[in-house]
């Protein structure tokens, strides 16, 4: 019995530590720990509150009693927990070899010998490096017998492995196959039937490379591996979740994958753009565009927007948020599962979890929305209305010249005192400057345009008699040195003693083109001492950031009997923007962007202030004077060129130079903490935005000069993975291509590359792929054309029993993989044979369904009209995904599921497969079509069967086919034939 | 025929949707395929894979939007003492849209029942008649008060998206027990589907063939594209000479291109889907029940017409042998609410919801157990999360994710029990706390499955329908 009496008298007999270690320890039995043990039973881990990495801990044992009886294996837990038939440990994992629990037992017998001070650490990921994190080099190509059938290095490497097996090449399809198989492969469409007899008859010994050539020439190529990257970065058209929205401006980045891969635009550009376009290259309209990358996936609308903040959903909403977008970028760039390692260090790759947080710290100011985008368009449209704009503003200045040049003493008078006053201001000297400001002060949201409304408003407890209130701006640090930020061009303080201001007093009403720029000086209101609890300050024109526009204040006071009696008290907002140095409650904390304000008794505070407002007072009273001498006829002139650029201006207002685009949304970035069990209430160490300590040679902490700037974040993460010493970038996308040639990657599990993973078939060809495609130029079309004018693409896909004996999986590639289209195919495919299929490109997805707005959404898939809406019937790349609601018909034939990375398509055969092909009104609809397309342009029924078969299948009808068609054609109409052929295995598998 | 163990699995999978007539698990448990299957016990009693199962179906009864513990279930007479008075349980009380109200006992009273005396509220008064079939689960604790990812954590066990119902692991796991209907088959409420949408009974990773099949009874297609539109060329004849001329077609085909059971697959998918054709509208027929079963079920009456007509058709798929059915009370989000979300008024809205459901789930229970069918086939009846035991607004109750009931009855279940319980507000669980990878669990237990052993490698990761928690729950089993 393993009982503590024994322990204790154990111990007591001589204790571990002091048995002589004759070094069986720890070239034996420290390693088994180590490798196999100290993972779950390590010092932090403790996993059944069991530490296996000291003598003490070992003997002092976990929840089921002492680990080891030093001198007794068969009374050791330890022993009798990794031995028998199905031992318990280690879980979820091969058990030990009867070696290694042989030596465990020694080391035990011999009294569990343990160096002094030794503690084990989990050491599982040392000695070799795993496959996929090598550095990569070109291997030689290998050397084979049959020379003959090497076109390039691809097949040599290829048949290597087939001679070392012993098997042979299956022999070349005939070129009807090849044009079908190249045809859906490049384009997921069918040749058409011209193009097939074209290709039969061309005798040029380069007809297969034409053919290649002219393929991937054409803009039908980038809606088909287009397509390939949507699955795998899971684009959809809506959010998700409950209450799934409409993401309508989604698609500019669903155009921008199918453009970059018809401009085979260079693999390390992609990656950056897609990452970071709007950091690289603020100018490219595809900068912003390509950022739709990170916002691709579901989105929780209601734990973002209905959520309250400061809540834990909250924040588990943006964990959530930050995990879609990193795992995303991982499993699409370099084929690892990294979102593993959010709770715990990953299990079985040497992926911490404080790497996971560094990646987290990457997204950390990165939300999803739509987002202004230049256009090429939008520019033309808007240069064109600013043209008229400008010329009425000049019409209007000249006026206002005439009116600037009138003058009368009073006017020059006014004119005298200002002068003076402003010198009296500038010589009047600053407080000395309090200490530096731990906040900026309040933010609105940010707005597209200036004429917003957004309102701020502090709450004073209590109504209390107001002598003054001054309006501090804004001059953010971390922000371009920016005085008066935010400060809004027009905008009132209003007091009130509620909150809604239903009944409120105007203290103060500005517009500011009319004033003098107030720059960094604050606004003095001096009321008559009216009583109020709250006070307002409404913006009616907004502050010109960036491309957009914003109200923000650095700090609000209000003097109440020389007392600032808005200090610390609550304040509300219309909307605000509550991170990093912005909140509401920095409007009120005694600081300004910069300092701390200067006491409210302060004197040369007080003279300032004075000035201030009599600034303001003599500029009101000058603008009054000037006013009165104005004729009527300029004065009507004015009103009529005044009315004139107001209209034009709301133009100008209403065409922005920008369309949107579902994309990153940079905010300043959150702080980020490593999370106890990826728990949000259990916050550790701060976490500093890097990438995965796991690659050897490249740094995995960013050094960033400036790490509130979210962009340099993202930035530094994409020149990380597109680096060329990064390997897995490059072995996962030559993998990801060979895929979709073939079926089937090299490593099947395309967005795997762990220990989880399997493991390249061909680990020489993968990395000479990478090397080649990588400094080859990254060209797609290269490495397509590459792959597909082999030897080994060009094999026929029939069968050789005794291959499949060594091999029935085909691994070795003895013969070409038949595959059966995917659900675009089959829906184009029917488009096409119907000569129904609209080649337009581009553009807002079109709906497969009817669309009722609602509080939650309602897409409705049994409203057959919209099969006959204009532009349904374009290729399936272009529709309107949704995330909740899946298109029942293509769900059917496995279309990739918008909710997940989704590296390769599940092909699954089923009856309701079989039905949907049958009797979905698509089907039928299309089938009639196609029956009429045949009658318009054949007038003999066998005509119109042998082209329907050349159409849908590839060749014409052998003789007892056409006779029975014919027959069934003619009984059951020519649809019901169309119909059938869509039904075929011959139509849905390409050989 | 096969060529290798692998190719026939493929194959297997292919057909395993449930039309396949191959007990699919049972061949792949039996041949060691099963995904970590090392040396697993033969499926000796109703197709258990990994021991012996007490049951074999499963029935999910889900109300959508949260139906609320303390107004059916979770009795507290503390409640009704500090009625009215502030709710001050304790520490800082965060929820979903308001700030919290009074402390509010429900409008219902409370009366104790059966052979257990468990407590039960007035708005569940049928319900309470079958209190000593039903094991109780008070203490249950959602991991999101959102009713989106709350909806997921439920039906699939993670509260994102993209991963497969409990209903398709269950087919993936055990395959089909009849030839001619799906395995996994889900009744939407008839107003609507809940938060997610068909999300919630998504095969997610699985191949598709294990996903809900959505059935709207009534419809014209009560299956998707079951039957062809109207359109006169569209006739029998057509079909049935159609359907010959295309297995001739795909056998010619298939003549060519040995080793490739996809094709066969495809050929034999043909006859299954005519087989699905003629079985599909006679399990929806009603017309062979009895009066006195439809008045069961109350069908009789239009506020229970709806969930009584899906639970009775319920029972009818579980008849015929199919696996796992899933019943939604409950649809979106609107207004006037239809669905549990009563942040409104729960007297009003509850009130409804309760009616609705209490005589149909009572009936589906009895009539189970009167065909002897109650002792193979496990009811589960559940929710997202529960409801707070304060106001909001004077008569409506927040979402509380901190303790909610569910129960479940039936095959391998202990009657008239409770395990857990939430302290003395119904505010927060407090001995035993339940999640539902814990309910996951112990059905996939009953069904004769080891839940850390039911696994999919997808993207690198063997995923688990109880993702990386779970505990059988010994203590409501038999």
């Amino acid at each position: 019995m393993k009982t503590w009496l024994m322990v204790v008298l154990a111990s007591s007999l001589g204790g571990i530590a002091r048995a002589a270690d004759d070094g069986s320890f720890t070239k034996e039995v420290a390693p088994i720990l180590e490798k196999r043990c100290v993972y779950c039973h390590g010092e932090t881990t403790r996993k059944g509150n069991l530490a296996l990495s000291t003598a003490k801990t070992m003997l002092k044992g976990g929840d089921g009693g002492p680990a080891i009886v030093p001198g007794n294996p068969d009374e050791s837990l330890l022993i009798d927990m990794v031995s028998g038939d199905k031992p318990e440990m280690p879980q979820k994992a091969p058990p030990l070899s009867q070696h290694e629990i042989e030596s465990l037992r020694r080391w035990i017998a011999a009294g569990a010998p343990w160096p002094d001070g030794l503690a084990l650490k989990d050491r599982r990921f040392e000695g070799e490096v795993w496959w996929a994190f090598r550095p990569l080099s070109r291997p030689a190509v290998p050397r084979v017998k049959n020379l003959g059938w090497i076109r390039s290095p691809v097949d040599a490497f290829v048949l290597s492995t087939l001679e070392q097996k012993g098997l042979t090449p299956g022999p070349e399809a005939d070129r009807r196959t090849l044009i079908r198989r190249l045809t859906y492969d490049l384009h997921g469409l069918p040749p058409t039937p011209d193009e097939i007899e074209a290709f039969l008859k061309d005798t040029r010994p380069d007809a297969y490379e034409q053919l290649v050539d002219r393929l991937l020439s054409s803009p039908r190529y980038g809606e088909r591996w287009g397509r390939h990257w949507l699955d795998v970065v899971h684009y959809g058209d809506t959010h998700g979740y409950d209450k799934d929205k409409r993401r309508d401006h989604a698609w500019p980045y669903r155009d921008y994958v199918i453009r970059c891969f018809n401009n085979d635009v260079p693999y390390a550009r992609f990656i950056r753009e897609q990452l970071a376009g709007d950091v690289f290259f603020p100018g490219d309209p595809n900068g912003i565009i390509a950022t739709g990358f990170i916002a691709a996936g579901p989105w929780d609308f209601v734990g973002h927007v209905e959520l309250r903040e400061g809540t834990v959903d909250k924040l588990k909403a943006r964990l959530n948020d930050r995990d879609d977008m990193l795992a995303n970028a991982m499993s699409t760039f370099q084929s690892l599962t990294v979102h593993c390692a959010r709770c715990h260090d990953h299990k079985f790759d040497p992926i911490p979890q404080k790497d996971y947080y560094r990646l987290q710290a990457v997204f950390a100011g990165v939300d999803r929305g739509d987002r202004p985008r230049p256009s090429p368009d939008a520019v033309a449209r808007r240069a064109a209305i600013v043209g008229k704009r400008d010329q009425a503003a000049s019409r209007l200045l000249a006026i206002e010249r005439k009116i600037a040049a009138l003058s009368s003493p009073e006017v020059l008078q006014l004119d005298q005192t200002l002068k003076g006053l402003r010198q009296q201001l500038a010589d009047t000297p600053h407080p000395a400057p309090g200490s530096a400001s731990p906040t900026n002060g309040y933010h609105s949201h940010i707005h597209p345009k200036p004429e917003a409304n957004a309102w701020v408003q502090v709450d004073l407890g209590r109504s209390l008699p107001i002598d003054e209130v001054r309006l501090v701006p804004a001059r953010p640090t971390d922000f371009r040195d920016a005085p008066g930020f935010g400060f809004p061009t027009a905008f009132r303080v209003e007091l009130a003693d509620e909150p809604t201001f239903a009944k409120s007093q105007i203290i103060a009403q500005e517009s500011r083109p009319d004033v003098p720029d107030v720059e960094d000086e604050p606004f003095v209101v001096r009321p008559p001492r009216p009583t109020a609890r709250f006070v307002r300050v409404s913006a009616s024109r907004l502050w010109k950031r960036l491309e957009d526009y914003v109200f923000a204040l650095g700090e609000l006071e209000v003097i109440s009997d020389g007392t600032n009696v808005a200090r610390n008290q609550p304040v509300q907002a219309l909307d605000s923007i509550e991170a990093g140095r912005w909140s509401k409650r920095n409007l009120v904390d005694g600081f300004d962007s910069r300092h701390m304000r200067p006491a409210t008794d302060d004197v040369a505070e007080g003279l300032r202030n004075n000035l201030r407002f009599e600034i303001h007072r003599i500029e009101r009273e000058r603008a009054r004077s000037l006013d009165a001498l104005i004729d009527p006829t300029l004065r009507a002139e004015r009103e009529t060129a005044a009315a004139e650029l107001a209209a034009l201006e709301a133009q100008v207002q209403a065409t922005p130079p920008t369309e949107l685009v579902y994309a990153a949304q940079p905010h300043p970035p959150r702080p980020i903490h490593v999370l106890r069990r990826g728990d949000v209430e259990q916050p550790g160490d701060e976490a500093r935005p890097g990438a995965l300590s796991c690659i050897a040679g490249l740094d995995f902490e960013f050094q960033l000069s400036n790490p509130s700037d979210e962009g340099s974040r993202r930035a530094a993460l994409a020149d990380w993975i597109a680096n060329s010493s990064n390997p897995l970038t490059w072995r996962s996308i030559v993998n990801r291509a060979w895929h979709y040639h073939f079926g089937r990657g090299l490593v099947d599990t395309p967005n795997d590359f762990g220990r989880n993973g399997s493991l390249p078939s061909h680990p020489s060809l993968l990395d000479w792929l990478a090397v080649e495609f990588r400094d080859g130029g990254q060209s797609f079309k290269a490495l397509d054309r590459l792959l597909v004018t082999s030897s080994v693409y060009r094999q026929a896909s029939a069968d050789n029993s005794s291959h499949a004996k060594v091999d029935a999986d085909n691994r070795l590639l003895w013969r070409m993989n038949r595959q059966r289209l995917d659900a675009e195919e089959v829906r184009d495919s029917v488009l096409a044979a119907s000569g129904a299929l609209d080649l337009t490109m581009g553009g807002p997805g079109f709906a497969l369904f009817r669309f009722k707005d609602d509080h939650s959404p309602i897409y409705d898939y049994t409203a057959s009209e919209v099969l006959d809406l204009p532009g349904v019937r374009r290729r399936t790349v272009y529709r309107f995904t949704v995330r909740s609601v899946p298109n029942p018909f293509l769900d059917c034939m496995d279309s990739a599921d918008p909710n997940a990375n989704v590296p390769v398509r599940n092909t699954t055969i089923t009856a309701l497969q079989a039905l949907a092909m049958l009797n979905d009104l698509f089907v039928v609809k299309q089938s009639k079509e196609f029956a009429t397309r045949l009658e318009r342009e054949f007038d003999d029924p066998q005509k119109q069967i042998n082209a329907a078969f050349k159409l849908v299948l590839g060749r014409a009808p052998r003789l007892d086919e056409l006779a029975a068609f014919a027959t069934y054609s003619r009984q059951h109409g020519l649809p019901n034939a169309c119909r059938l052929l869509f039904n075929a295995n011959e139509f849905l598998f390409i050989d | 025929m096969f060529r290798s163990l692998l190719d026939r699995r493929t194959f297997l999978w292919q057909l395993g949707g449930g039309l396949g007539g191959i007990a699919l698990a049972h061949l792949l448990g039996s041949e060691g395929l099963l995904a970590n299957e090392q040396s697993a016990p033969r499926a000796e009693l109703n197709g258990g894979v990994h021991h012996r199962a007490k049951a074999k179906r499963v029935v999910q009864l889900f109300m959508s939007g949260a139906a609320s513990q303390c107004d059916t279930f979770d009795y507290k007479p503390l409640l009704i003492e500090k009625h009215g008075q502030p709710f001050d349980p304790g520490g800082k009380v965060e929820l979903f849209q308001s700030v919290p109200g009074a402390v509010m006992k429900s409008p219902w009273g409370w009366k104790q029942y059966g052979d257990c005396g468990k407590w039960m509220s007035d708005l569940v008064p049928q319900l309470a008649s079958c209190v000593d079939e039903m094991a109780f689960l008070p203490a249950m604790i959602s991991k999101s008060n959102v009713h989106g990812p709350a909806t997921f954590l439920q039906s699939t066990g993670f509260v994102l998206p993209g991963f497969p119902s409990m209903g398709s692991w269950v087919s993936y796991g055990l395959g089909s027990l009849n030839q001619d209907l799906p395995s996994f088959v889900v009744l939407p409420d008839s107003r609507g589907f809940a938060p997610n949408g068909p999300g919630n009974w998504s095969a997610g990773f699985l191949p598709a063939a294990f996903q809900g099949t959505m059935v709207r009874p009534g419809a014209k297609n009560p299956i998707f594209d079951l039957f062809p539109p109207d359109d006169p060329s569209l006739t029998q004849e057509s079909q049935r000479d159609g359907l010959a001329l295309l297995n001739q077609l795909n056998r010619d085909h298939r003549a060519t291109r040995e080793g490739d059971t996809r094709l066969d697959a495809r050929i034999a998918s043909y006859e299954l889907a005519a087989r699905l054709q003629l079985s599909a509208p006679e399990v929806l027929d009603l017309k062979g029940e009895s009066a006195a079963t439809k008045t069961l079920y109350g069908l009789d009456e239009p506020i229970t017409e709806d969930f009584g007509r899906n639970c009775l058709i319920a029972r009818r798929l579980l008849e015929r042998g199919v696996r796992f059915v899933q019943v939604w009370s409950g649809a979106d989000n609107g207004f006037p609410r239809r669905n549990w979300d009563s942040h409104e008024d729960i007297a009003r809205d509850h009130g409804e919801m309760g009616r609705s459901m209490d005589r149909p789930a009572t009936a589906l229970i009895k009539d189970l157990k009167a065909r002897g069918l109650l002792d193979d086939t496990i009811v589960i009846w559940t929710t997202e999360f529960g409801r707070m035991p304060c106001s909001q607004g004077g008569k409506g109750r927040d979402h509380n994710p901190f303790t909610f009931t569910s129960w479940l009855a039936g095959g391998g279940i202990k009657g008239g029990v409770t395990h857990g319980a939430s302290d003395a507000w119904s505010y927060k669980a407090e001995v035993n706390p339940t999640y539902g990878y814990d309910l996951h669990a112990t059905v996939l237990s009953l069904l004769g499955i080891d839940h850390e052993r039911l696994t999919f490698r997808h993207n690198g990761i063997d995923r688990r329908l109880t993702d990386v928690h779970g505990h059988v729950i010994r203590e409501i089993v038999t």
